[in-house]
Formats: structure tokens, C-alpha cells, sequence
């Protein structure tokens, strides 16, 4: 599962660096973004992402792919974040990517991913349910293997990217574990309801009724899928974290410019004790969480007992922090980190969806505890 | 809180709870229990509505077609109104303009607008933030120039909620240069559709159209739409800015948020349990029921000392932080339940009253929008931060 770790120079992490921050400035995605209802088209955009090689950032170089690992997808995600970047980029390059990666076979890889790389082909994870919530061990969605393959059955809820995807990763109880299969988005018996989240991204409701899949379509051993899939998703999870650092990054460089620059009672804000230290409070919330992150991105190589903990512990204090840092920027900046004109309030958007993704501060407080956490020697 | 329990107040409160039930029609409670965006004709028809009832200005002088309520009764009527699901009753004419007119207007001043404001068939709008005078409102620089018998006024008003739809304005502009700069403010009327002036939309992050931006160019404004004396404009605005007192604290609308949350998490599941038997966020859930408990206690104990005759200080802004703190934190809470389904928002359902798009409840788009609006709650009518500073000036200044 680590194997890519090393593969990246300092040379080739401040190339990455250019190449991505030279992205997110020539785009610099808002206002276009989240500008409510509509999913995004971004043709365009994604061709320009996969041109940069990062569709394929965790596809190893034999495989076609750029070779990266988590700490270069902490960066690009960072960059991302930072620039309101809304494109599919989880669920083809980092859920998708990784568990190609984990599971699929020869023909399978083979098949996949040069169009992944290429930005040919988009994927999106099926997994959650409407009655799972935010728990990670949905049961609705079942397969029944029947002769020339196998039939799946059952509803996914908030799939994240479905609507721009040609290929959905469903997962499906069978055996007494997961399975994994690909079935292409246009598949008889899928049925897709689309939507858009408060911060402009993409998903869908998604019914399964009798899909049938070849055997071929199956990615690893039947009831075999789960360890593969927690740990896709405890990396995704970081990975929105990494987004959520980036947005929290920009909006305490806004604020604390807004604070400099805005007067009233005849001196500018920043003079006010109670908005400095609000401001500091921010700015600690934000170092504490990208250290946290960076300890937790170091478990991703460990089994899953003490991964389980740190994920569950940077994500929370990711989330507090986005909470602090959203909410604060908006009442620092008044009335006008109320309007959609200034950046704030899409950030504000994006922290409150990042906060949500892959479970919120309870929820990962119940999984801190549930895992054993306690504090490392 | 012995008058709650006085036999008269205890039937007016069922009279006005029967009242509501039986005329708040039917679509315009449905839009205001799923968030959704109103549009002026559900405010005037709800409006007039209570007007033929006489009750839109209960708490106005007799003489001025009001009921002459008491502080109680006032407050017993928005609570409720607002928690059975009527919209938000528009303060700008009945609770802002028109107090300050009977009591500091002239007799053609208050012949001319109160027939207007208490049938909602003139809509009002509040002139006084500016660009550059928001929390600090006395660094205004909207300027009126007295030429003979009228004012010409210039000047830039901002976040003017609903002046997309108003006929009127009234507002704070400098008629005098010299002293303090309270001194030289005038309280002056304008008529919206005057040459002169021109309203810009100002979308906030929910997506909806409340705000604007207004440009005031050469705008003649007749001398005989000064109210009052000139100069004394910041003392009637003083006047109207205290004027709310205990309604700050929207009881009503907590009231209304709490049933809300709770009904939307017994419909969410998480892992086969319903969202309420997760401890944790019963847990929060009951937090903000104490706060809301608190906060009524609070408005009650204020009420009381206004009955007993105490005249009133600097309290309403503890009312203004709990209040608006405890919305943002329950319709946090309702976002916290919809977040298990990922936050969906659409546009559409909110401002035209189409079906989700999401497999979520019915409401989901309009308590996002709510939660998103309510950001607003902690920085209108005076930031939390300004309140903090009138309390800390009152308990360390005397």
C-alpha cells in the first residue's frame, strides 16, 4: 500500500508545487464556484489536471501514473482547497486510484488505469447509505452471485462526483464482508439523482435496482473489499482534511488583511484586543491541525488499530478547527463576509462541507474513543 | 412570574394562538416551516391580514389605531405568532418608523404615513449603514443641503434589507458640520421611486436577494419630510433602536428551530438508529434546549422589572448574544443531522418551491438556508462585539 512513499524527490515535490500553485492562480476558481444548483461542467479544467499528471498523482510510473504519495497529495489537496478547486478529483484520483490500485487485477489495471490517467475515465465511490449516516458499515446494498455474474441490489446514498463519473465503485454486502464492483454509470438498473452540495461539488442518490455485473467486474475477492475500502477512505479522509487546511489557510490570510485594512471608531480593526486574539485563536487552530495531519498522514503505512485513532483525531480537530475558522472569518469580516462577492462565504461553504465529509467532530470523537485512543509514547 | 399567570393575559395568549391557526393561510406557514424564500406579497397579505385584526400595531397607542398593549402582551404575541410559523412581521414600518412619527412626528407627518404602515401598503426601508459606518453608524457621511424648501441629499446607504421592494426610506443623513458628530444628523423620509435614487442587489452567501446597496444622487427630498427637529436625527434613532427591547431575543423563532431539529433527527438514521438515540447529539440537542429555557427565563425576568415600573438599560444585549448565539447553534445542529446525508442546497427549491433534489427531508435546502442566513444573526443590529462593549461600558462605567 506504500510503496510510492519514496518515490518522490524533493526536486520532483517543488516541481509539483509550481505546477499546481500555477494552476489554482490562472484559475483561481472563484466566483465561478458554487454558485448553487448547477454541478459543475469543467471539461476543461479536468483535461488541464490530468495534463499536470495529477489524475494519475498516486498511479505508480510503471503504471503509467506520476508516482506520488500522500504527502504530495496533502500538497496538491492544500492547493486545491485553498483555490475552491470543486472537480472530481477525490473520487477519481484519490478513492478510485487507490483502490485500483489495492484491488484490481491485471486486465483490470490495465484497462482502467491509462484512461484514468489520460482524465478519459472518472470514478466515483459508492459506499454510504442513507441509513448508515456517517457510519462506515452500510448493509442495504447486497450482491447475489447468479450464473454469467452477479446481481446488486440496494440504494446509495451521497455519492460524492457520480454525476460527472463514467465509473461507479459500488460496494455490496455478500459473504459477510464487502465487495467491490465497477459498473459503469449508464449500466441497466442504475438510476442516478443528482444533486449539488452547499460548496458546488457534484453527487448523487443512487438506486440499484437488479444491476447485473460480469464476474469481471468484480475488484479483489467476494466479501474481501473492507480492509481495501478503509483504508481508501481514511486516506480520502485526510485528504479532505489537506483541502480544508488549504481553505482555512486563505480565509486567516484574508481576515487578518481585512482586519488591517478596515477602520472604524478611527483606527483599523486589528487595533480591537478581542478581534487580535480571536484572530491568534484561528491561527493556533490551524498550526495544531496541520501538525496533527501531518502525524496522522505517517499512520497511513501502519495497521489499522492505531491508524483508526489518528485519522479519527486529525479529522476531528480538523473539524473543529474549520468550524472556528469559517465562522469566525465571516463575523470578523461583518456584513461583508456575508456576500457571495468575497471569497469568505465559499470558503465558509467549503469548511462546512469538509466537516461533514467522512463523518463530523461527534462522529469521529466516538471513533477516536472506540479505537482505543489514547495519547502515543 | 406572577402576571403569566394573570387569567387575562393566559386568554390572550389562547386568542392569539386561535387566531393564528385559524388565519395564517395555509401556503405561507408551509414556506416559512421549510425555510423557504418569501416574496413581498406573502409579507402583505399575512400583513393585512393582522391589520384587519388590528393587531399589527397592538403595541401602539389607541389613538393611533393601536391595542395599547402591555410589554407582556407585545412579547406573548410575537412568540406566539412566530413559533406557530407566521413569516417574520417586517419591523421597518410597524416597530421602527412609525413609533418614531407619533411620538416625534407632526400631525401632517403622522396623517400622511400611518395609514400607510399600518395597512403594509407602504412598504419601509431603514437608511443607515454606510460603507465606510457600520458598527461605528456615527462616521456616516450621507449629506442633505438644505435648498430652500427642500434637502438634497447624496450619499451611499448598504446592506438596506428589502429595499428592492420599498417605497420608502427613512434616514440618517449630515445636515450640520460642526460639534459632535451625533449633532449634525437629521432623520429625513425618502421616497424611493424619487429621481435620484437607485437600488443595487446585494446576494449574499445563501444565494438570496435580502440586501441592497442604496445610491442616493442629488435626491430632492421635500423640508417637510424632516421628522423632528434638524439635527436630533440620532436621538430618534437611539430612541428606535431601543425600541425592541425583549423581542431581540426571538423566543418564538427558538421555539420554532427547537421542534424543527428535533423532528428532522427522529428522520435521520445512522448505523439502523434514529439520530436521536445517538448520545451525543441528544446531548446537543438538550444543551440547546436548557439555553432556550434560559433565554425565555431571561426575557421573562426582564419583562417583569418593565412591568414593576424599572426602567430599562443596558440588558437587551444579553438577550441580543444568547438569542442569536442559540439560533446559530440549533440550526447548526439541524446541519449537523443533514450532513449525514452530505449537505445538499438547491437554489431551486428555496426560491421557487421545487421538491429536493437530494433523497433528504422536505426542508432540507431551506434549513441550510437558514443556518447559512442566520451567520447574519451575530453581526445585524448591532454585532455581537458592540453588545459586548454597551454591557462591559454599563457594568464597569458606573
Amino acid at each position: 500500500m506504500t510503496s510510492h512513499i519514496e518515490n518522490f524527490t524533493s526536486e520532483d515535490r517543488s516541481l509539483l508545487r509550481d505546477a499546481v500553485s500555477r494552476f489554482v492562480a490562472r484559475h483561481s476558481a472563484f466566483p465561478q464556484r458554487s454558485t448553487g444548483g448547477k454541478p459543475q461542467e469543467g471539461q476543461s479544467l479536468w483535461s488541464e489536471i490530468a495534463e499536470l499528471g495529477l489524475t494519475g498523482l498516486l498511479v505508480n510510473a510503471q503504471d503509467g501514473g506520476t508516482g506520488g504519495g500522500d504527502e504530495e497529495l496533502a500538497l496538491v489537496m492544500e492547493f486545491f482547497g485553498h483555490g475552491l478547486v470543486v472537480e472530481p478529483f477525490l473520487g477519481t484520483a484519490v478513492l478510485g486510484a487507490s483502490l485500483v490500485d489495492l484491488l484490481a487485477n491485471k486486465t483490470q489495471r490495465d484497462g482502467w488505469l491509462p484512461a484514468l490517467v489520460a482524465g478519459d475515465l472518472r470514478i466515483a465511490l459508492a459506499h454510504f447509505e442513507a441509513t448508515s449516516g456517517f457510519a462506515r458499515n452500510p448493509v442495504m446494498t447486497r450482491a447475489e452471485t447468479r450464473t454469467g455474474g452477479v446481481v446488486l441490489r440496494g440504494a446509495k446514498s451521497y455519492v460524492l462526483d457520480a454525476p460527472v463519473a463514467g465509473m461507479l465503485l459500488v460496494s455490496a454486502c455478500e459473504l459477510d464482508g464487502y465487495s467491490l464492483f465497477a459498473v459503469p454509470v449508464d449500466a441497466t438498473g442504475v438510476v442516478l439523482k443528482p444533486w449539488t452540495t452547499v460548496d458546488g461539488r457534484a453527487a448523487a442518490d443512487l438506486m440499484l435496482n437488479e444491476v447485473h455485473v460480469a464476474e469481471s467486474n468484480r475488484l479483489g475477492l467476494p466479501g474481501q473489499a473492507g480492509d481495501a475500502l478503509a483504508w481508501a477512505l481514511d486516506r480520502a479522509t485526510l485528504a479532505i482534511c489537506s483541502d480544508a487546511l488549504g481553505s482555512m489557510q486563505n480565509l486567516l490570510a484574508q481576515t487578518r488583511d481585512y482586519l488591517q485594512t478596515r477602520r472604524q471608531f478611527g483606527q483599523p480593526l486589528a487595533r480591537f484586543q478581542v478581534l487580535q486574539h480571536r484572530l491568534v485563536d484561528m491561527h493556533i487552530a490551524i498550526e495544531e491541525s496541520r501538525a496533527l495531519l501531518g502525524a496522522a498522514r505517517a499512520t497511513l503505512v501502519h495497521d489499522s488499530q492505531q491508524r483508526t485513532a489518528a485519522v479519527a483525531a486529525a479529522k476531528y480537530k480538523v473539524g473543529q478547527s474549520a468550524r472556528l475558522v469559517g465562522e469566525q472569518s465571516v463575523q470578523l469580516h461583518g456584513a461583508m463576509g456575508m456576500t457571495q462577492d468575497l471569497p469568505v462565504s465559499h470558503h465558509f461553504k467549503r469548511l462546512l462541507t469538509a466537516d461533514a465529509m467522512f463523518g463530523d467532530c461527534d462522529f469521529q470523537l466516538e471513533r477516536f474513543r472506540a479505537a482505543g485512543g489514547s495519547v502515543p509514547g | 412570574m406572577q402576571f403569566l399567570h394573570d387569567p387575562a393575559i393566559t386568554a390572550f395568549r389562547e386568542e392569539v394562538r386561535a387566531f393564528v391557526r385559524t388565519e395564517l393561510p395555509e401556503d405561507i406557514h408551509r414556506k416559512v416551516i421549510l425555510g423557504l424564500e418569501l416574496v413581498k406579497d406573502d409579507y402583505v397579505r399575512w400583513q393585512k391580514i393582522l391589520h384587519r385584526k388590528g393587531w399589527i400595531v397592538g403595541h401602539w397607542p389607541d389613538h393611533h389605531g393601536g391595542c395599547d398593549w402591555s410589554p407582556v402582551q407585545r412579547y406573548i404575541f410575537e412568540d406566539e405568532t412566530t413559533r406557530a410559523g407566521a413569516p417574520w412581521l417586517t419591523p421597518f414600518g410597524v416597530n421602527y418608523v412609525g413609533p418614531v412619527l407619533y411620538t416625534y412626528g407632526n400631525a401632517a407627518q403622522q396623517a400622511l404615513h400611518l395609514p400607510g404602515i399600518r395597512s403594509t401598503d407602504v412598504w419601509w426601508c431603514q437608511g443607515y449603514s454606510e460603507p465606510d459606518a457600520g458598527s461605528d453608524l456615527v462616521a456616516m457621511t450621507t449629506r442633505a443641503e438644505r435648498v430652500g424648501d427642500h434637502y438634497r441629499v447624496n450619499g451611499r446607504k448598504i446592506w438596506t434589507t428589502m429595499a428592492q421592494w420599498a417605497d420608502m426610506m427613512f434616514c440618517l443623513a449630515r445636515t450640520g458640520r460642526d460639534g459632535r458628530p451625533q449633532e449634525g444628523v437629521s432623520f429625513l423620509l425618502i421616497d424611493m421611486h424619487a429621481p435620484g435614487v437607485s437600488v443595487r442587489p446585494i446576494v449574499t452567501l445563501e444565494h438570496c436577494h435580502h440586501l441592497n446597496e442604496v445610491l442616493l444622487e442629488d435626491v430632492m427630498v421635500p423640508a417637510s419630510h424632516l421628522v423632528g427637529e434638524e439635527g436630533k436625527g440620532w436621538t430618534y434613532a437611539k430612541f428606535l433602536l431601543g425600541n425592541e427591547r425583549v423581542l431581540v431575543a426571538e423566543m418564538g423563532k427558538v421555539r420554532r428551530m427547537l421542534s424543527q431539529a428535533r423532528t428532522l433527527a427522529a428522520s435521520i438514521q445512522e448505523g439502523g438508529q434514529c439520530l436521536l438515540d445517538n448520545s451525543r447529539f441528544a446531548d446537543s440537542l438538550a444543551r440547546c434546549e436548557i439555553d432556550a429555557r434560559a433565554l425565555d427565563a431571561l426575557c421573562l425576568a426582564q419583562l417583569g422589572a418593565q412591568q414593576a415600573g424599572v426602567t430599562p438599560g443596558a440588558e437587551a444585549s444579553m438577550l441580543k448574544i444568547r438569542g442569536s448565539e442559540l439560533q446559530q447553534s440549533i440550526s447548526r445542529l439541524t446541519v449537523d443531522a443533514l450532513a449525514r446525508r452530505g449537505l445538499p442546497y438547491s437554489t431551486e427549491t428555496v426560491l421557487s418551491d421545487a421538491p429536493e433534489a437530494a433523497e433528504v427531508p422536505a426542508g432540507a435546502s431551506g434549513m441550510l438556508r437558514e443556518y447559512l442566513y442566520l451567520r447574519a444573526a451575530t453581526i445585524y443590529g448591532g454585532s455581537n462585539e458592540i453588545q459586548r462593549n454597551i454591557l462591559a461600558k454599563s457594568l464597569l462605567d458606573t
